[in-house]
């Protein structure tokens, strides 16, 4: 009696000989390019995002910073250590440090002092810079480190003594700080003291502005749910930085990334699916003959269907694991690659990746095959006797879609598969009856016409089941491609525009009036001439009159706005880089203000509202006129509200600019202290690190899509090969037959290029179709312009189908060719 | 061990005006050649007494069980061990070798000594020099010997053959059709075939006449020996 471990022996050792012979190449070949793009891509973009993080955490010192006002609960230190978490603390106030020269002159300058914790920082090192020697701290003698850029300000040397309110300090080297590092990076220069002598200074008191700052770092799932538990509580004087998100827009730049990632690996999974789907038709008059002929030596059906389904099964798995292996192989061929992007490179395990890798495989056989399958397992033994054998039944084809879906949940996450299956039956359905539609006008011409002609459409037609997935598998490749060239370009183009090379880098702020004509010739003498914008410091506080209370708005950051006081710009119209989205005319006397498309969404402001400001203890009162959307990652001025100047209103304005500096140039060190001595109070911030790290992250992003791509280029040039081969068959069948009948070259090449040229431009068509849809929906949906009729894209889609398959068909049938009639039988055989 | 026919029908509707009612008795060892022309319902006929097709109504006992109450598996369970068939197209697997060809019903249910008995098959046939080839590199006669060797490997009690010489030549015909009967007689094997040939047919013990859906004796030979046909 055969038992599952003897046909498991059985299904394993036929399974050898055949694969010995070179039998299921194709499929095992879909299933290799499913696993190993699935892998890769797994592997990459966890690397990838891994290294992004640690990036970020290495910038911001921890994983997760809560930032306050008030000092942190201590029981919030407790969690986190119970959680495993790794804990540190850190208070930072503003303040003026002293020190005294060789002449004992004494010289003041405002900094930021942090004190810190002994293992700050939790992520990164602090990177000391040469200009002072270096000494760790400890705790029997007061020590800071100080700022690289404070030397300038200040004449500092590493014998100097710095005064902090009462405490003496001496200098045990200088380092180089990070945005991120300290809560008001850039006003000021950081000092940083061991958090056990911060009493000493005798600043903390009623009145201070302090910081208070708890660091942790530990395992991402962890952070992510101490994040969220944090959230929770909703305080207002919380901040919640997580490295995940350091730059809100970077993130929205990133996500649109890693979706075309993952999209891009779905895509090499979808295709080499098709290339199963056609890989099983081209086998399956194979599996119902050696089926049939099972059944006929008396293989019962449930022994027949185990051992099926063990050889596919163990081909799967083999395939798969084969597959996902190799994706590691060319993960690991790329590692060099990607450690000359990422600093450091955090080295993911591969377990996941590799589980991922193998699942996907094993169910992109399963999901594409599962019709050939049950229609072999139907297969009777007539079929050997030249019967037809039953096709498979609906609910087959509804399994063959369950396991799709299972897929694309396993790789895209349960929460888009809802768009993904609409997407899917309505894709298909309008493939399917395009595709139908074209063979039917071709029946029709196949009338019309005579000679070669006639007999190249005949053959094309000869299985016109076989046609309509040969059509419908290469036209969704060739709009595949083109859709992915088409996103990609926009995606590397909307980078490149994001962060030109020019990217203003440098700021200068808190300019008053009188110092204005004195800033800009400091800045001329630079060779820096911007556009000294006027603004002022102020506060919403009512919208139509009511005022806002905000323990009673729902998100944070809506709390945290109304809190703070805004930067508003003071002019007649805002600047040409902001896209105006809505506008009224000037519906009353009110003086007009524009308000970023963002703050008016989250504070529920319409256009024609009036708002209420409060600039430094005066209320007024303006009419929003116009709405505007902001570009923030793009570092240039850019305010949440523009108020328009009246001669009446005396507002408390000063002055700000920017501008950029390359990022080896000197002179921001030479402006900080020209500035300092020359118009006190300006500040210049230096945002050069934040917008080298940002535009390494926009090209390790692009490296990454642009890899993908390549990878998924080469898997779908696969499919088209096995949609060829799929055919082969009968194309080869038909050369004998017209060799036979005394056909040359000439004609069996005419005959040829009938059924190529058509396959291909039938694909292409196809493929035309439905780029020319995708491009409609998105300018409608997205981009909200006007559908374009593209007769390039037509053509392009036209001539590279055809191309292709040219290209193809020469390369697979130039060998057939040369043979005489009895080679030809012979290679039938062999086929 | 025999066989019996009452009016059959095969389960294909297509096959119904076919067979409108025969009866046949096979008599263990014996040779029953059916002959008739294209289309007449050989195969069909055939197909059905080796319980590869259940008839819709009437009766077949085959090695004393009564196949038309038998569920597909159990069919099967009756061919697994006692029935070998051999196909017009020989219908060998085609990334198998002729020993893989050969091992495969042995494989299948597992039988002891699954090699040398696929060895001593094929050196039965004439074959043990072309054991590593596949049947791509086989001629046509050479492939049908392969088939004969996997159908008589697991020492079935009957074997069908049908048209087992229809895709050879004549020399090549005369070659398998002397290994049919010599291993119908060595083997003490039951045979039963199906043809257009009627010097073949000839070379039976019986040789029937499928006619308009009904069977009906030709002179033979032979005597009629075990014979035992009812219409």
């Amino acid at each position: 009696m055969p038992t599952l471990r003897s046909d498991l022996l059985i299904a394993h050792r036929w399974l050898w000989r055949a694969l010995k012979k070179g039998e299921w190449l194709w499929l095992m070949l879909a299933i290799i390019i499913a696993a190993s793009s699935v892998t890769l891509v797994k592997q990459l973009s966890e690397t990838v995002q891994q290294s992004m993080l640690r990036q970020a955490a290495n910038a911001l010192g921890a994983d997760l910073v809560l930032r306050s006002t008030r000092p942190v609960e201590n029981n919030w230190r407790t969690q986190a250590e119970k959680l495993g978490l790794q804990t540190s603390q850190s208070t930072t106030l503003v303040t003026m440090a002293l020190t005294q020269d060789a002449q004992q002159e004494a010289h003041f300058q405002l900094v930021q002092l942090k004190a810190v914790e002994n293992n700050f920082p939790l992520r990164g090192t602090l990177q000391q810079s040469d200009a002072l020697p270096f000494t760790p701290f400890n705790n029997a003698a007061p020590l800071a480190w100080i700022d690289e850029k404070l030397p300038a300000l200040l004449p500092l040397t590493q014998h100097s003594t710095l005064t902090l309110g009462t405490l003496n300090v001496k200098i045990g080297g200088s380092v180089r700080l990070q945005q991120g590092f300290s809560p008001m990076n850039g006003f000021a220069p950081t000092v940083l003291i061991p958090a056990a002598f911060l009493n000493q200074t005798g600043l903390l008191g009623p009145g201070s502005r302090v910081t208070y700052e708890l660091q942790l770092a530990g395992d991402a799932q962890t952070i992510k749910r101490f994040a969220a538990r944090l959230e929770q509580q909703h305080k207002p004087e919380w901040q919640i930085i997580s490295a995940t998100a350091p730059n809100e827009d970077l993130q929205k730049t990133l996500d649109t990334a890693w979706l075309f990632l993952d999209l891009a690996a779905l895509t090499a999974v979808l295709v080499a699916g098709l290339s199963i789907l056609i890989a099983s038709r081209f086998y399956l008059s194979r599996w119902q003959s050696s089926l049939a002929l099972l059944r006929a030596l008396g293989a019962g059906n449930v022994q027949l269907r185990r051992l099926f389904a063990l050889q596919l099964g163990l081909l799967a798995f083999w395939s798969s694991l084969l597959g996902s292996l190799l994706g590691l192989m060319l993960f690991k061929a790329l590692s060099p690659l990607l450690a000359d992007f990422f600093h450091p490179l955090v080295t993911v395990s591969p377990w996941s990746a590799l589980l991922l890798g193998i699942g996907s495989g094993i169910l992109v056989l399963w999901s594409f095959a599962w019709q050939a399958f049950q229609q072999a397992l139907h297969a009777s033994t007539t079929y050997l006797l030249k019967a037809p054998a039953a096709m498979p039944q609906g609910r087959h084809w509804l399994l063959s879609f369950g396991l799709l879906l299972l897929l694309i949940s396993l790789m895209l996450g349960v929460e888009r598969v809802l768009w993904i299956v609409a997407g899917l039956i309505v894709g298909s359905t309008l493939l399917y009856l395009s595709a139908a539609g074209l063979l039917r006008i071709m029946r029709l011409w196949q009338g019309q016409s005579r000679g070669w002609l006639r007999i190249g459409l005949s053959s094309l037609l000869k299985e016109p089941g076989l046609v309509k997935i040969q059509v419908i598998s290469l036209g969704l490749v060739l709009f595949i491609l083109m859709l992915m060239t088409f996103v990609r370009q926009d995606l590397l183009q909307t980078w490149q525009a994001t962060l030109p090379q020019d990217t203003p880098n440098t700021f200068v702020m808190n300019i008053q009036p009188d110092q204005k004509a004195q800033v800009a010739r400091i800045l001329a003498d630079n060779a820096l001439t911007p556009d000294l914008l006027p603004m002022a410091r102020g506060r919403l506080v009512a919208v139509n009159g009511t005022a806002f209370d905000p323990d009673t708005l729902d998100t944070p950051r809506a709390r945290r706005l109304l809190q703070r006081e805004a930067n508003i710009a003071v002019l007649d119209a805002p600047p040409a880089y902001n896209v105006i989205t809505a506008r009224i005319h000037r519906p009353s006397q009110l003086p007009e203000v524009s308000v970023e498309a963002g703050i008016a969404e989250l504070f529920g402001i319409q256009l024609g509202d009036t708002l209420s400001f409060n600039f430094s203890g005066q209320r007024w009162d303006y009419q929003v006129t116009s709405l505007r959307t902001v570009e923030w990652q793009s570092f240039r001025l850019n305010f949440f509200f523009i108020v328009e100047p009246v001669a009446d209103r005396p507002l408390p304005l000063s002055y700000i600019g920017n501008f950029h500096l390359p990022e080896s140039d000197g002179r921001a060190e030479s402006l900080t202290a020209k500035l300092a001595q020359q118009t006190p109070g300006v500040l210049l911030i230096d945002v050069r690190r934040v917008i080298g790290q940002i535009q390494e992250i926009m090209t390790q992003a692009t490296w990454a899509v642009s890899a993908l791509y390549g990878f998924t280029l080469l898997a779908s040039l696969v499919v088209v090969f096995t949609a060829i081969l799929a055919s082969q068959q009968g194309r080869v069948q038909s050369w004998l037959l017209l060799r036979t009948l005394g056909a040359g070259n000439r004609e069996i090449i005419k005959i040829g290029l009938v059924e190529f040229v058509l396959l291909g431009g039938l694909a292409g068509l196809l493929a035309a179709v439905l780029a020319q849809i995708a491009s409609g929906l998105l300018s409608q949906l997205v981009l909200k312009t006007d559908w374009i009729w593209s007769p390039g894209l037509w053509l392009m889609s036209l001539l590279s189908g055809i191309g292709l398959l040219l290209v193809i068909g020469l390369l697979t049938q130039q060998r057939y060719l040369r043979q005489s009639p009895q080679q030809l039988k012979r290679s039938l055989q062999q086929i | 061990m025999h066989q019996e026919i009452t009016p059959t029908k095969p389960a294909s509707s297509d096959a119904i005006a076919i067979l409108k009612g025969c009866s046949l008795t096979v008599q263990p060892h014996e040779s029953v050649a059916i002959i008739g022309r294209s289309g007449s319902g050989k195969s069909t006929l055939l197909a059905l007494m080796a319980g590869l097709e259940k008839p819709t109504s009437g009766h077949i006992r085959l090695l004393g069980q009564s196949l038309e109450a038998l569920s597909e598996d159990e069919r099967a369970r009756v061919r697994a061990r006692q029935v070998g068939f051999i196909f017009q197209n020989f219908q060998l697997m085609p990334s198998m070798t002729a020993l893989e060809n050969i091992l495969m019903p042995l494989e299948l249910f597992q039988m002891d000594n699954a090699k040398d008995r696929a060895l001593e098959a094929l050196q039965q046939v004439g074959l043990a020099h072309r054991a590593h080839h596949l049947p791509g590199e086989l001629s046509g006669g050479e492939q049908q010997r392969v088939a004969i060797a996997r159908a008589f490997v697991t020492r079935p009690k009957i074997l069908f053959a049908d048209e087992p010489t229809g895709n050879l030549d004549e020399e090549t015909a005369q070659q398998i059709q002397q290994l049919l009967f010599e291993l119908n007689r060595s083997e003490q094997t039951t045979l039963v075939l199906v043809t257009h040939d009627r010097e073949f047919a000839r070379q039976c013990s019986h040789t029937l006449q499928l006619l308009h859906g009904q069977l009906q004796p030709l002179a033979t030979t032979r005597e009629a020996g075990h014979a035992n046909l009812a219409l």
